[in-house]
């Protein structure tokens, strides 16, 4: 029935597919929870407590991800490529549990900041594009292990870091400021600019699983 | 490699570790000389062409393991580096050896050889019929030396070298067959020690051995290299990720891989390689 | 009954007739020797050692000169016999084998079986035709020639015995081959080599055809290599013939020292060639 498989199975293998899963378990569940974050805020509505929830979740799965990668270098000995996928499966992990995290901490400024339903969100609504695109792209790059993908996600951290700073800049410099929608502004393209840049590490452990090269931290 | 496998250094205290890095102190790791150049080595066994074009450089002070699934040469291999290869009928070499420059192949006695480049096997061998002392110092009474305050002394430090002395100084007088398999190890490892060789070659040498007599093992060839060159051949990948400093893949008689032991086994250049050591097959 | 006690009770009876096959074998040997110290032990006396064999018919007199001659044969055989036998052995063992050391391994075994009056007459047309008298020079021949092959085999197959990883060891160190030999392979091996001797001489001090025509047996002492000489197992064979009682239990008497030579042998060449080196700690 079937083709015979060319190589055995090993008894890592069940650990590894394990491991694989629950990471991309916390992908998705961690892109749901950017996404309703972002929309949120630019329909002005309070999801705090479904977006803690899943927050909540999602650094739990993170321990869970980390005792499994320890399980199975203390039983198999992993070494090379499974060494280094366990390795990056640890980091990518905390990476979508910091998504998890950030995206708490934008549907907390609706909540700090009353009314900002009157701010130019174009900025916001332009980043939160970006990086809905880059938490894609870098599922995507571990999902297939795409170097190129995985590659890809520096250029458009540098996109969503311009965004941040001419906000900023353009927030000290104009001489008419509304305080609140600078400030929320401002909080929230900082939470996004994180988001972008753990995504770019996640395509750093991509690179890492696949051709073992490390990538400087910028 | 970030650990770096010295258990001296351990031992010593900080001032004695900061006069070594001031210069004072010679590392071996600084010290980048081969002790064993291998060029372009063939080795037959009648028909059966079982080394292919072998090429590579042992680093003096260094423990270089040779890994590969069975029949891959890894034997053959060390056994070329000490003219034992040609002991088997019909055994032939080609290519060079080169230990400290001098091709070992070129019109030397191969009796000289052996004495410079010792071998340790995978079962323990001790001489049946003798004595624990008559078997350390085997070496040295069937080449002709019975000054018996030399041979005491070789004997002292063969096994304080070994870390067997404590276990057997009060009975020295026992058959060498009456110790138990890790200690016979020891006892095997000891007796290559006294002619005082400059390399040591170890055949899975605790292949034979329970876990905690390995650890025995493996904690004496990390303290051994100090003063010796070790090559060891090993069928067990943990062995050679945990002791060697330098790792060679063999595979069907060619050299896939040799670089060192971090590197080769968190990352490996050679596709092959990575399948082997992930134990995709082998 | 059940097919559980029908083979249990086929084991049984394995064992049993196992058992039974070796009290056949055992029973004829146990009885020889039985009726050899019975009836050789009233022959044992002081003049029996001492003295010389007397004119036929009288009683009294003794076997001293073939326990003598017995002794110088042995020895003398096994000064030719042993270090050649050996040196056969271990250059067959080590370096034999290749279609020489077959061709000579198939003559060894073809000599372990041949008849051994062959051999004496062998001799006797060699040696004794030649010299023109029969001695002991005539009688070692032949006992050597029988005594060869059979510390040759043994030999050879004691140091196959002896496991390629010794060899190995000792020529790791940086020992010559011929001292590996010497000072470990034929040290490893030595209580085999010590049985086979073992086996040759008792073998060789109960050969009496060849006697028959190389020593032809004699009344008195040993007098020469070059002249006749006597030996146990013909005074055996002539006493036992003789139709005086007094004979025969010296005949018998002969045979019990004849067995307590090699019995004696035995044992001082095991103890010899023991282990010198406690086993357990």
């Amino acid at each position: 029935m079937g083709r015979m498989r060319l190589e055995l199975t090993r008894l890592m293998d069940i650990g590894l597919e394990r491991l694989k899963n629950m990471t991309l378990d916390m992908a998705r569940l961690s892109e749901k929870t950017v996404s309703t974050a972002i929309d949120a805020y630019k329909e002005g509505e309070n999801v705090a407590e479904q977006i803690f929830r899943w927050s909540d979740e999602l650094r739990i799965l993170q321990d869970e991800v980390s005792d499994l990668a320890i399980e199975v270098i203390a039983r198999y000995q992993p070494v090379a490529s499974d060494l280094r996928l366990i390795k990056s499966c640890m980091e990518i992990s905390y990476g979508f549990s910091r998504f998890g995290r950030y995206a708490y901490d934008i549907s907390q400024v609706l909540g700090i900041f009353s009314d900002i339903s009157l701010c130019n969100k174009t900025s916001i609504e332009d980043a939160g594009k970006h990086v809905k695109k880059m938490i894609k792209v870098s599922i995507n790059a571990f999902a297939e292990q795409n170097i190129d993908l995985a590659r890809s996600l520096s250029k458009m951290d540098e996109v969503v870091d311009k965004i941040y700073l001419d906000f900023v800049k353009n927030a000290a410099k104009a001489p008419d400021v509304d305080l609140k929608c600078a400030l929320s502004g401002t909080l929230i393209l900082r939470y996004l600019e994180r988001i972008a840049d753990h995504a770019t590490y996640i395509g750093d452990s991509v690179i890492y699983i696949v051709s073992g090269e490390r990538s400087s931290r910028k | 490699m970030r650990i770096k496998l010295d258990l001296n250094e351990l031992k010593e205290t900080d001032d004695l570790l900061t006069s070594k890095r001031n210069g004072t102190a010679q590392f071996s790791e600084t010290l980048d000389k081969y002790k064993i150049e291998i060029e372009l080595l063939n080795a037959w066994f009648s028909e059966k062409h079982a080394l292919k074009d072998i090429s590579m450089n042992i680093k003096a002070n260094s423990v270089t393991a040779i890994i590969g699934p069975s029949g891959c040469g890894k034997s053959t291999l060390i056994r070329c580096l000490n003219r034992m290869h040609e002991l088997t009928p019909k055994a032939r070499v080609s290519g060079q050896v080169r230990l400290d420059n001098e091709d070992i192949y070129a019109g030397i006695d191969p009796v000289i050889i052996r004495r410079k480049v010792g071998m340790v096997f995978q079962k323990p061998n001790p001489f049946p019929t003798m004595s624990i002392y008559d078997n350390v110092v085997a070496g040295l009474k069937l080449n002709g030396v019975k000054d018996k305050k030399k041979l005491d002394e070789a004997m002292r430090k063969s096994l304080e070298l070994a870390s067997l002395w404590d276990e057997v100084k009060d009975d020295l007088k026992l058959s060498g067959s009456s110790l138990s398999g890790g200690q016979q190890q020891r006892l095997c490892i000891a007796r290559a020690l006294a002619v005082e060789p400059e390399v040591l070659l170890m055949d899975e040498p605790s292949s034979a051995l329970d876990p905690i007599a390995t650890g025995k093992i493996e904690q004496l060839i990390i303290s051994l290299k100090e003063h010796y060159t070790i090559v060891i051949v090993t069928h067990n990948m943990q062995q050679a990720a945990r002791i060697a400093d330098y790792t060679a893949f063999l595979y069907l008689g060619e050299l896939i891989e040799y670089g060192d032991t971090a590197h080769l086994f968190e990352n490996p250049s050679k596709e092959l390689t990575e399948r082997y050591i992930t134990g995709k097959f082998g | 009954m059940s097919s559980y006690t029908f083979r249990r009770f086929k084991d049984k009876m394995a064992y049993v007739f196992g058992f039974l096959c070796v009290l056949i074998t055992i029973i004829p040997l146990g009885s020889i020797l039985f009726e050899v110290v019975r009836n050789g032990f009233p022959a044992l006396n002081v003049e029996f050692f001492t003295g010389l064999l007397g004119p036929i018919g009288q009683p009294g007199g003794g076997i001293a000169n073939s326990i003598q001659g017995t002794l110088i044969l042995i020895a003398l055989t096994s000064i030719i016999g042993v270090p050649v036998g050996i040196m056969s052995g271990i250059y067959l063992a080590e370096f034999g084998d290749n279609r020489f050391g077959g061709t000579v391994r198939f003559f060894i075994d073809v000599f372990l079986g041949f008849p051994s009056i062959v051999i004496g007459i062998f001799a006797y047309l060699v040696i004794v035709l030649t010299m023109r008298n029969f001695s002991a020079i005539a009688g070692a021949f032949s006992l050597s020639i029988i005594m060869l092959p059979i510390v040759a085999k043994t030999t050879e197959e004691a140091i196959r015995l002896v496991p390629n990883s010794i060899r190995e060891a000792s020529m790791a160190l940086g020992v010559r081959r011929w001292r590996t030999i010497v000072s470990v392979v034929l040290s490893t091996a030595k209580s085999g080599i010590a049985t086979g001797v073992i086996l040759a001489i008792a073998r060789i001090a109960g050969e009496t055809a060849p006697l028959i025509m190389t020593i032809l047996g004699s009344q008195w002492f040993f007098a020469g290599f070059d002249g006749p000489m006597d030996a146990l197992p013909l005074r055996i064979w002539r006493m036992s013939l003789l139709p005086y009682d007094y004979a025969r239990q010296q005949g018998w008497g002969a045979a019990l020292i004849l067995i307590l030579i090699v019995l004696t042998l035995n044992i001082a060449v095991r103890f010899l060639t023991r282990r010198k080196y406690r086993i357990s700690m």
